[in-house]
C-alpha cells in the first residue's frame, strides 16, 4: 500500500490517504509528486501562498536492500523560478519515513507560530518551535536528537529558509540537502522549521522469491559496471581533473574553462591523497561514492567533514576560484548551516564579483570589494544573503531577479529559466548533458538528463549526432527497448541521436527518481526500464513492463511540462545565457572553445520538443 | 571451532547492508530494528558502532559476505 500523509498547518488537521492507485500509474517518488503537484497546487499561486503544497515522495523501492534505494524527492512550486520545483536527497531520512508507515507527505497551509512536524511511527503531531527559529540547521538537528531521541532523522531549514531566500535548501541531517529550487523557502513560508522522523516498522515485499532474484541481478550489474571502482574511489571528484584539462570549468562566472594551478589545488588526486579519510555511503548503497575528509595541516588543521563533492569544487572552487580545499569545505559548511543551495549561492556571488569588476556595481554601494579567490568576502556575502542584509537582499532572489534590479547586469546573470546553471560550461561540449540544462523542467540544472552511455571524449558527427563509441555487443546488452535503440543509435548502430537521447535520458532519470535509486554512473549505466519494471513488480506487486515504465515517465514529464506552461513558460526560455552564444571560452592549452551556434541549439530543442509531443 | 564475526569498524561506510541482509534473511521483509546486527551512527562526527546481538545471531555469515568494505570478517573462536 502507498500511503499519503496530509498535513494542514493552518488548521492542524492531519489525515492519511491510500494512494496505491497512483503508484500503479506514476511509479512513486518524483512521479507521484508530479501528479500531486498538478492536482493540488493551484495555478498562478505564489510559492509562498498557503495554498502552495510541499510534497515529499520517497521512492517506491526505498528501504529495501536494493542497491542505492535510499532517495526522496521534494516537490513544490519553486520560489526561485516560480515554476515546477523539485529536489532530491539520499541518506536515511526517506527510509525512516517509510518505516514509520508513510510514503508521501503533502503539507499545505501555514502554522501560526514556528513549528516542527514530528512523525514518530504512528504518532504524528506538530509542536511549537519558536525557540529554534533563527537557529542554524546543525543546532536544530542537534536539539531534536538530544531532546527527542538520537534515532530521529531530521529535515530542517536554517535562517535562509526562514528569511525566504529564493534558493534556500532543506538540509537532510548535517551534510546532505534538498538543495535546488528553493524548497527550504517554501518550508519557511509555512513556518515549518523541521520534519523529524522516527521509524521502526517494516517494509514489505510483494514477492520474496522474485525479489531475491532481482536483488542478485542488481548487485551484480552495479558492482560489475566499469565505473564502480572509480566512483567508489573518487566519487563525483573524478570529474575535477578532466574538466580543467578540457577547459569545461565554469571558472570565474563562466569566463574561463580552465584555471591556473587547478590540478595542484583542486584536482582529484590531491583530494584523494591529502584529504580523503574514508568512503561513506547512503542507506543500502554498495558504491559508497561519498567521502569523509580531514584537513591535516594549516589554519583548518583537524577539521573534519563529509565531502568533497565535485559540485562544491566547481561552484566555490571554479566559479569563485577559491583555490583551497579547506576553504571550500568551510563555505559549504556555511551553506549547510544557513540552509542554502551551494550552486545558486556560489552563482549569485560570482555574478556580483563580475558586476563589480565591470563597474556595474560599485564597491561603495556594498561597503567592500568582493573579488575572485576571496574566502573571507565569500563568507561575508553568504551571511548577508542568508539574512537578506544589504546587497545580500538583492542577491537572495537569485541572479535573474538581481539582474532585473541592477541595470546592465543581465549579461552576467548565468541562469536558465531563473535557475542558476551549475558545474560545466556547455561551450566545452554541447552534448546531452549540456542541452539537458535547457530541457530540464526544473530549470538550469544538470541532474535530469544524463546519457547512460555517455562518453565525454566522443566527438560529434554533426550538431545533432554524437559518435557512438560503443560496440554492437554493448548496445545489445543495454537495458533499453529495441525500438528505442533503433531510434537513438540507428540500424546498424552508428551514432547517438542527441534529441532522442535527451528524451530517453530524462525518462530514465525520472524512473530512477521515482523508484528512489541514485543516478551515479554504476546505476545509471547498468540498470534500465526492464529492470525497474521487474523490481517494482517484485516489491509493490504492480504490473509494469519496460514499455509501461517508460510511458509513465513520459506522462510524468508531461505533468511537469504542463505545470510550467500553465505558469506561462514559452519556448523562448529554452535558451542559454547570451555569453555562451557570443564569447569563446578560453582554456589553458589549445584553442578556445568557440561560442555555441544559437541556430543549432534551437534546432535540437525543436526536434526534442517534437519528439516529446509525438509521444503524447 | 565456532565462527565469530570480527569487526573492523574503521572501514565501515555506514551503508546498513549488513542490517538489511540480516533482516531480510530472517523475515522476508525489512525491519532493520529487529536485525541481529545494528549500526549506530553519530552522523555529525561520522563515528559508527556495530552492535551484534549474540543471542539473535546464528552466525550465518550473510552480513560478512555482503559487507562491501571488509568491516565484517569471519573469525573463529
Ligand atoms: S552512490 Fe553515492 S550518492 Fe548514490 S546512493 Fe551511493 S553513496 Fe549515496
Ligand atoms: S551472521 Fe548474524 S548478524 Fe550476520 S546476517 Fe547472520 S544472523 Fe545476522
Ligand atoms: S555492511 Fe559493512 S560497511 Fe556497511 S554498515 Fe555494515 S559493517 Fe558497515
Amino acid at each position: 500500500m502507498t500511503v499519503l500523509l496530509k498535513v494542514d498547518l493552518t488548521s492542524g488537521k492531519i489525515e492519511t490517504e491510500d494512494i496505491t492507485a497512483l503508484q500503479h500509474r506514476y511509479l512513486g517518488g518524483l512521479g507521484i509528486n508530479s501528479k500531486l503537484a498538478a492536482d493540488l497546487i493551484p495555478p498562478r499561486c505564489s510559492p509562498f501562498d498557503e495554498e502552495n503544497v510541499l510534497l515529499v515522495g520517497t521512492g517506491s523501492l526505498v528501504g529495501t536492500l536494493l542497491p542505492t534505494a535510499s532517495r526522496t524527492d521534494i516537490t513544490s512550486k519553486s520560489p526561485l523560478s516560480g515554476r515546477y520545483g523539485s529536489s532530491n536527497s539520499g541518506g536515511e531520512w526517506g527510509v525512516k519515513l517509510r518505516l514509520a508507515g508513510y510514503d508521501h507527505l503533502a503539507i499545505r497551509g501555514k502554522a501560526k507560530r514556528p513549528a516542527i512536524l514530528y512523525i514518530d511511527n504512528g504518532s504524528v503531531y506538530l509542536e511549537e518551535a519558536a525557540y529554534l527559529w533563527g537557529e542554524d540547521t546543525w543546532f536544530t538537528v542537534d536539539w531534536i536528537k538530544e531532546n527527542k531521541g538520537n534515532d530521529f532523522e531530521v529535515a530542517a531549514i536554517g535562517p535562509a529558509g526562514e528569511n525566504l531566500v529564493a534558493f534556500a535548501s532543506i538540509q537532510n541531517n548535517y551534510y546532505d540537502s534538498w538543495g535546488r529550487n528553493g524548497m527550504g523557502a517554501v518550508m519557511g513560508s509555512k513556518n515549518l522549521k523541521a520534519i523529524a522522523i522516527r521509524g521502526s516498522g517494516k517494509i514489505e515485499v510483494a514477492c520474496a522469491e522474485y525479489f531475491n532474484k532481482i536483488c542478485r541481478e542488481a548487485f551484480e550489474k552495479v558492482k560489475n559496471d566499469d565505473s564502480f571502482g572509480w566512483t567508489n574511489k573518487y566519487g563525483s571528484m573524478i570529474a575535477s581533473t578532466p574538466y580543467n584539462k578540457i577547459g569545461a570549468l565554469p571558472g570565474r562566472n563562466f569566463t574561463r574553462g580552465a584555471l591556473d594551478g587547478w590540478e595542484e589545488t583542486r584536482g582529484r588526486k590531491i583530494f584523494a591523497e591529502k584529504y580523503k579519510e574514508k568512503s561513506m555511503a547512503c542507506h543500502s548503497c554498495p558504491i559508497a561514492c561519498s567521502h569523509w575528509s580531514k584537513v591535516k595541516e594549516g589554519p583548518f588543521k583537524n577539521y573534519e567533514t563529509k565531502g568533497l563533492e565535485v559540485t562544491f569544487v566547481f561552484e566555490f572552487g571554479a566559479k569563485l576560484d577559491i583555490a583551497s580545499i579547506p576553504e571550500i569545505f568551510k563555505c559549504v559548511e556555511l551553506c549547510n548551516r544557513m540552509g542554502m543551495d551551494v550552486i545558486s549561492s556560489a552563482s549569485v556571488i560570482a555574478y556580483l564579483v563580475e558586476c563589480c569588476e565591470k563597474n556595474i556595481i560599485k564597491s561603495s554601494d556594498i561597503g567592500f570589494t568582493p573579488t575572485w579567490n576571496d574566502y573571507k568576502g565569500t563568507l561575508k556575502l553568504l551571511h548577508l544573503i542568508a539574512y537578506k542584509e544589504g546587497i545580500g537582499n538583492v542577491l537572495s532572489g537569485g541572479v535573474k531577479r538581481a539582474a532585473g534590479q541592477i541595470p546592465g547586469s543581465e549579461y552576467y546573470a548565468m541562469h536558465i529559466k531563473g535557475v542558476e546553471i551549475p558545474v560545466r560550461d556547455p561551450r566545452a561540449k554541447c552534448d546531452i548533458w549540456s542541452l539537458g540544462y535547457l530541457t530540464n523542467t526544473r530549470g538550469g540544472d544538470h541532474l535530469r538528463a544524463r546519457s547512460p552511455v555517455e562518453i565525454f571524449a566522443a566527438g560529434f558527427i554533426d550538431h545533432e549526432n554524437e559518435e557512438l563509441g560503443l560496440t554492437p555487443e554493448q548496445i545489445d546488452e543495454l537495458d533499453m527497448p529495441p525500438a528505442l535503440k533503433e531510434k537513438i543509435f540507428g540500424t546498424p548502430p552508428s551514432r547517438v541521436h542527441i534529441p532522442q537521447m535527451i528524451r530517453y535520458a530524462e525518462d530514465l532519470i525520472t524512473i530512477i527518481n521515482s523508484v528512489g535509486f541514485c543516478i551515479r554512473p554504476p546505476v545509471l549505466r547498468s540498470l534500465g526500464p526492464d529492470f525497474y519494471a521487474r523490481a517494482l513488480n517484485a516489491v509493490t506487486g504492480s504490473n509494469y513492463t519496460a514499455d509501461s515504465v517508460l510511458s509513465a515517465a513520459g506522462k510524468i514529464w508531461e505533468l511537469q511540462h504542463h505545470f510550467n506552461q500553465r505558469e506561462g513558460e514559452t519556448i523562448s526560455e529554452y535558451k542559454f545565457p547570451e555569453r555562451f552564444y557570443r564569447e569563446p571560452l578560453p582554456r589553458l592549452e589549445g584553442k578556445p572553445h568557440p561560442p555555441l551556434s544559437e541556430k543549432n541549439v534551437q534546432n535540437i530543442i525543436e526536434t526534442y520538443l517534437k519528439i516529446r509531443k509525438e509521444e503524447i | 571451532m565456532e565462527p565469530t564475526i570480527i569487526i573492523n569498524i574503521k572501514n565501515c561506510c555506514g551503508c546498513n547492508l549488513c542490517v538489511l541482509f540480516c533482516s531480510w534473511r530472517r523475515a522476508k521483509y525489512f525491519e532493520p530494528g529487529k536485525a541481529a546486527i545494528q549500526v549506530n551512527k553519530d552522523y555529525k562526527r561520522n563515528r559508527y558502532q556495530i552492535v551484534l546481538d549474540e543471542e539473535k545471531c546464528d552466525r550465518c555469515m550473510l552480513c560478512v559476505a555482503q559487507c562491501p568494505t571488509g568491516t565484517l570478517l569471519k573469525g573463529e573462536k
